[in-house]
């Protein structure tokens, strides 16, 4: 599934999985040196549910998704079984194929 | 005040690089684990006690609403914006200042997490004993607001035994700077501000420091887990451990329904089917077969089906004693999420957090069971039944209005039933948006409105104009 267009439904099925727990966020990297939760797997993971089903996008939720490392620490953590780090990659795809434009999809 | 005003004066206090007012950012931390999503003007990241102090002082003058926020993991709203005011994010003010093995304290932040702040105690053979099953999400500033308890809660209690000393920021025109409790063990200056303040979901004042009691890891540590075919024979084994004077470290159970999704979709060590119950005793080396034993008879006397041993933490870890109990919100999570409709629609899990005196549980754990046979709503039950804690968890689709208030009713009488039984319905999670109105029945239920009232004043003292996270716990 991944590495190929992945349909905003994809990504709400299974993004929309996240509670908001922050386990994901103690071994991520780039949280810790961002030291905001902008620049960690769950502020990613919402600000792709804020693009997708809210309509909301701005230049820092770009600069969030891209500068992950994809390193994938995020996904052994996280108990919904959301593979954080495959849905940014996959994000990024879309983004540049929709030229840097998510589609909101109405509830 | 005009917002953009309100951002260029606060961007003047903490600099440019710790103030946003992006619209992606305000939807980030207006939102927590509570599922209610809230509104704000600007998220303030301050890196002192002196920009709090000033934040404060500006807000105050200003009428500008301020919102503590920690790592936002809780469960019922009391981080969320609940109208417009800015967000004061800790997460820049992280360090550990002090550790002192001889005093046995740690002075910290209030943004690091409680992983963090245990993986350096460690280092010295040393932990703060409070483990919500947030742990690697909670911070220390939230832990104290939440007054967070968690798995070791039966032997160590909940964060206000471990707090000696808080610095903090009143919402006063000053900003004014407190100092309350200290760093030694004994302390009786006047009233005990300390754990006021503990509990009081950023209401009152705003934490700024913290010095923390720690304690040495115990020498040995043996767990024993067992399951049951029958809730009635495990709460009786839960019973029987307590009234033989067995001094717990952690004692953790979750429900048939919770075990066998466990043993379906989890690379579970141990196998089992009924109710789990773990139990965890600190213990001297050369006493831990002799602990274990008397465990071992307890529950094999209670109808025990199957039981797992381990000798040390390091055994019980890599038996995977503790995973299938740890487990027990992702499995609700994920048996909710199996049953979504709608792939587009959120699932509403709702983790209630009632308390009863041991004694009661049995009787808990029946009206419970009633609940959701007569409500149709699914529940799975689990949690920290050694000190009488109990998290039913309840789930349904957002999309799903027909059963939303069927959902809502039955959550109100799930919170009746820890008040009812000389319990609570709040034991470790708070009040927050989500449970005002239970508080206020829970008084009354004790005949002492007064209570309510007298906490109100105290949050006037503290908080005169009412900007301090308002619209939380009244």
């Amino acid at each position: 599934m991944f590495g190929e267009r992945i349909s905003e439904e994809v990504f709400m099925r299974e993004l929309l999985k996240c509670s908001f727990c922050g386990f994901c966020e103690w071994v991520c990297p780039t949280l810790k040196a961002e030291e905001s939760r902008l620049y960690g797997p769950r502020g990613r993971v919402n600000i792709i549910i804020f693009a997708i089903k809210d309509g909301v996008w701005t230049d820092l939720g770009l600069r969030s998704i891209f500068n992950c490392l994809v390193c994938g620490a995020c996904n052994t953590q996280c108990p919904a079984g959301i593979k954080i780090s495959e849905y940014i990659r996959s994000f990024r795809y879309y983004l540049i194929s929709r030229e840097f434009r998510p589609c909101f999809i109405a509830k | 005040m005009n917002k953009n005003d309100v951002v260029r004066d606060l961007r003047k206090i903490v600099g440019s690089g710790n103030i946003e007012d992006d619209e992606l950012i305000l939807k980030l931390y207006t939102r927590s684990a509570s599922n209610i999503d809230g509104s704000a003007i600007a998220v303030v990241f301050p890196r002192s006690s002196e920009e709090v102090s000033n934040i404060v002082r500006y807000c105050y003058k200003n009428d500008i609403k301020i919102y503590p926020q920690g790592s936002a993991s809780e469960l019922v709203g009391s981080s969320t914006p609940y109208s417009d005011g800015i967000v004061l994010s800790f997460e820049k003010m992280n360090k550990v200042k002090e550790v002192s093995i001889l005093d046995s304290y740690v002075i910290t932040e209030p943004g690091i997490r409680l992983f963090e702040l245990n993986q350096l105690l460690a280092k010295y053979g040393y932990m703060f004993p409070v483990d919500p099953a947030s742990v690697k999400s909670a911070s220390v500033g939230g832990a104290i607001n939440n007054d967070s308890g968690g798995m070791m809660g039966a032997r160590y209690g909940t964060v206000k035994n471990w707090v000696l000393e808080l610095e903090l920021v009143i919402p006063d025109e000053h900003g004014t700077i407190l100092r309350v409790g200290s760093k030694t063990m004994k302390y009786r200056g006047g009233y005990d501000l300390v754990r006021l303040i503990v509990g009081s979901e950023g209401t009152l004042a705003i934490t700024t420091s913290a010095t923390l009691r720690i304690t040495p890891i115990p020498e040995n540590i043996v767990t024993i887990g067992g399951f049951f075919q029958d809730m009635r024979d495990l709460m009786e084994t839960v019973i029987d451990v307590k009234t033989k004077g067995i001094e717990l470290f952690v004692m953790e159970f979750i429900d048939d329904k919770t075990v066998e999704s466990a043993c379906r979709t989890m690379n579970l060590k141990i196998k089992g089917e009924g109710h789990y119950l773990l139990t965890s005793i600190a213990v001297a080396r050369e006493a831990s077969e002799r602990v274990l034993s008397t465990l071992e008879s307890l529950y094999r006397s209670h109808n025990v089906v199957q039981l797992y041993k381990a000798r040390s933490q390091e055994e019980a870890e890599k038996m995977g004693l503790l995973d299938i109990r740890r487990a027990l919100y992702p499995l609700a999570m994920k048996i909710a999420h199996e049953s979504r409709r709608d792939p587009r629609s959120k699932m509403f899990v709702e983790m209630e957090d009632i308390s009863v005196p041991p004694s009661k549980l049995i009787e808990a754990v029946n009206r419970l069971r009633s609940l959701e046979a007569s409500f149709g709503i699914p529940m799975v039950i689990g949690g920290h039944v050694g000190d009488g804690n109990i998290h039913p968890i309840v789930w349904v689709e957002e999309t799903d209005r027909d059963k939303l208030k069927t959902f809502y009713e039955m959550i109100k009488e799930i919170r009746r039933i820890g008040t009812e039984l000389g319990g609570t319905f709040s034991s470790e999670h708070g009040v927050g948006i989500k449970k005002k109105e239970r508080l206020v029945e829970e008084f009354e239920f004790k005949k002492s409105l007064k209570s309510l009232e007298v906490m109100k004043e105290v949050k006037k003292i503290f908080d005169p104009k009412g900007i301090l996270n308002p619209g939380k716990m009244f």
